[in-house]
């Protein structure tokens, strides 16, 4: 337990959460970046680091950007994350009356609340469900990565038929390379550095921030007559004890947050939005509520921000990313030769508790760093798209290029920050690409070992009862999304009538 | 009605690539080892089959209803459309192109003569396509270009 602490308590350490917080919350406060996007900027700055130093960076951005998300939603109405869409209701009319400053320091105390009970979740239930896993078999796992990757598929809404596409593309590029199993090479066309694979860091950083290059510097040339928004900011006199007046919506959404996190494939968005209607539902004044509600705006940040240690659940017990942006982490995690999983917490193996005991620390910082550079962080929104958009595409290329030293990946890179655009102006969803992508290799290898132990009958998943029962939740996230809407058109249709 | 056309010729796409893939692809880029074939039900093709079946299946899917949609809304006659020109396509693509253009170029040099150079032409193009005036944008841009060369080159000793 001591040497743990000392671990977490190094002063490289510290630095490396203060600097991932720091930019989590810089690029999540800067309009349409999201988490996913810092995430991948930063990840070639971890490359020379230990372990534990670079995961501490990236869960600081992680938790940073989360919360960033919620400033420039707060102050011009303009969420910086998906998952700070909800924030808007309540805080930019909050802001419109001049309590600005209030709104943010809820923001922020909502989220330090739900970063720190989500903590709890994780140091709590991960070592648990590292020892039901080991209990898995192959075609567990298998149903797991099926089930991981309907959840994505099912949160991007209508898009199902798309959201299918896009994970059996994530599933086509991790297929490339050696086949490792039988040695075969596999899509290479003739190109010898494709024997190792296609790098998902060069993937991510393509398909998530190259991509967002091109998006931000056509929209400004489109937009650029458009009147850019004055940011007026006021000082914050709400005390802390009026804020956890809310201590039941904070709990509540927390609760949310943590399970909606634990399901592998999904996110912040919908646990903010889910809370922020269970808040609403359960309030003494919901008729408050999108004019300025203190309660409004407790609930979708803690529901946010508790996603942030329970996406970790799934990965470090499963292998399988709670969200997009805890993909990405994948990516980073294999950098340094970790293979996230039940094995990570046998004995001995003081890594993964260091880890989980480090977000406790990040989220703390998350707190002083946000109570004391808020106006500072505020300001961020009115970095212009100009500067922004060559400083972004510098950093990929020289992200691409630090990942083997090689200009391969810079062209990698840029094929796939291409494929990106074109796929995102169509409407594509990009979670279920990136979640495929990661689970690719684990997917094969699961059901490549479960076909050869019934020899081929694929009738196996449905004959071990915990993989009949993953598989079956798979089914209906995949198909609730379609019904749901069938009964929509049909109620509407009802109401016209 | 626009978004439904590109829907229909992205699902399209998606569909002959898949069946170009099944039957063409796959057999030329997996070679399978001889003394494998035939004994082992699952193959290194095996998983790439599936892939293709799934967005196959998919594509076709797509297509469907998608055309259904389109004819629905041609029944309904909720929305006119207006023609689009050769001319409005190639303003719509013009920019996206341009920077797309950019960015090969900022690649390519970065492998001809390095960070530096590549650099110090290629982010200053960027920001006159975008019109941009301001000589405080151009120091500003070229000081983040040398933080970054920085950090790279000295901390985490990555030889730009």
């Amino acid at each position: 337990m001591f040497d743990i602490i000392l671990q977490i308590i190094q002063p490289m350490h510290i630095l490396m959460m203060f600097v991932g917080v720091t930019a989590g919350i810089i690029i999540g406060a800067l309009p349409g970046l999201n988490v996913v996007f810092a995430i991948a900027v930063l990840l070639p700055f971890t490359f020379g680091m230990d372990s534990i130093a670079s995961m501490y960076m990236l869960l600081g951005t992680y938790c940073g950007g989360t919360f960033g998300g919620s400033i420039s939603a707060i102050l011009i109405n303009t969420p910086g994350t998906p998952s700070s869409c909800a924030t808007m209701f309540d805080g930019y009319p909050m802001s419109e009356q001049g309590k600005a400053g209030d709104a943010l320091k809820i923001a922020l105390f909502s989220s330090f609340s739900g970063g720190i009970i989500s903590c709890v979740a994780l140091i709590f239930f991960a070592p648990q469900i590292a020892n039901l896993a080991t209990k898995f078999g192959a075609p567990e796992f298998f149903a797991l990565c099926i089930f991981g990757m309907s959840a994505a598929i099912g949160i991007a809404g209508d898009k199902v038929i798309k959201g299918v596409i896009m994970a059996s593309l994530g599933l086509l590029f991790s297929t490339v390379g050696i086949d490792s199993t039988e040695g075969v090479p596999r899509f290479i066309f003739g190109n010898m550095y494709l024997l190792s694979g296609i790098s998902p860091v060069a993937l991510m950083l393509g398909v998530f921030a190259l991509s967002e290059v091109i998006v931000k510097s056509v929209d400004f040339i489109n937009n650029s007559h458009i009147k850019k928004i004055e940011i007026v900011y006021s000082k914050a006199t709400i005390k802390v004890k009026d804020i956890l007046k809310y201590w039941k919506t904070i709990l509540r959404s927390s609760f949310i947050g943590v399970i909606i996190g634990a399901v592998p494939g999904t996110g912040g968005g919908i646990s903010s939005m889910l809370s922020y209607n269970e808040a609403k539902r359960n309030s003494k004044n919901p008729e408050k509520f999108g004019k300025g509600s203190i309660e409004g705006l407790v609930a979708p940040e803690a529901g946010n921000n508790a996603t942030t240690g329970a996406t970790l659940i799934p990965l470090l017990t499963l292998g399988i990313p709670g969200d997009a942006s805890v993909a990405v982490l994948i990516g980073a995690l294999t950098m340094q030769g970790i293979v996230p999983g039940p094995s990570l917490f046998r004995e001995g193996s003081k890594w993964v508790y260091v880890i989980m005991g480090g977000l406790f620390l990040i989220n703390v910082i998350m707190l002083i760093q946000g109570s004391s550079f808020i106006r500072l962080f505020a300001n961020i929104i009115k970095v212009p798209i100009e500067i922004l958009t060559p400083a972004i595409m510098i950093l990929c290329v020289v992200g691409a290029f630090s990942i083997s030293l090689s200009v391969f990946n810079i062209t990698v890179m840029i094929f796939f920050g291409i494929l990106g655009y074109i796929l995102r102006t169509n409407d594509f969803p990009l979670a279920p690409l990136i979640i495929a992508l990661v689970l690719g290799n684990l997917m094969e290898s699961n059901l490549r070992r479960s076909l050869m132990l019934s020899q081929g009958d694929p009738l196996i998943f449905f004959k071990k009862p915990i993989s009949l029962l993953i598989i079956l939740l798979s089914i209906f996230s995949l198909v609730y999304p379609i019904i749901k809407k069938m009964i929509d058109k049909k109620k509407n249709g009802k109401a016209v009538c | 009605m626009k978004q439904l056309k590109k829907d229909l010729f992205i699902y399209a796409l998606f569909l002959i690539l898949s069946v170009i893939f099944y039957f063409i692809v796959i057999p030329n880029e997996i070679v399978l080892r001889s003394s494998w074939g035939g004994e082992v039900s699952f193959t290194s093709r095996t998983f790439p089959y599936l892939i293709f079946i799934i967005v196959g299946a998919s594509s076709l899917i797509g297509l469907i209803t998608t055309f259904l949609k389109i004819k629905q809304k041609h029944k309904d006659g909720i929305e006119k459309e207006t023609k689009e020109t050769f001319l409005t396509v190639i303003n719509n693509i013009k920019m996206p192109v341009v920077f797309m253009l950019l960015i090969i170029l900022y690649g390519f040099l970065f492998d001809k003569t390095g960070y530096l150079i590549a650099t110090l032409i290629v982010p200053s193009l960027f920001l006159a396509v975008m019109k941009c005036r301001k000589w405080q944008y151009y120091v500003i841009l070229y000081g983040f270009a040398i933080i970054v060369y920085l950090i790279f080159r000295f901390v985490l000793r990555i030889p730009l």
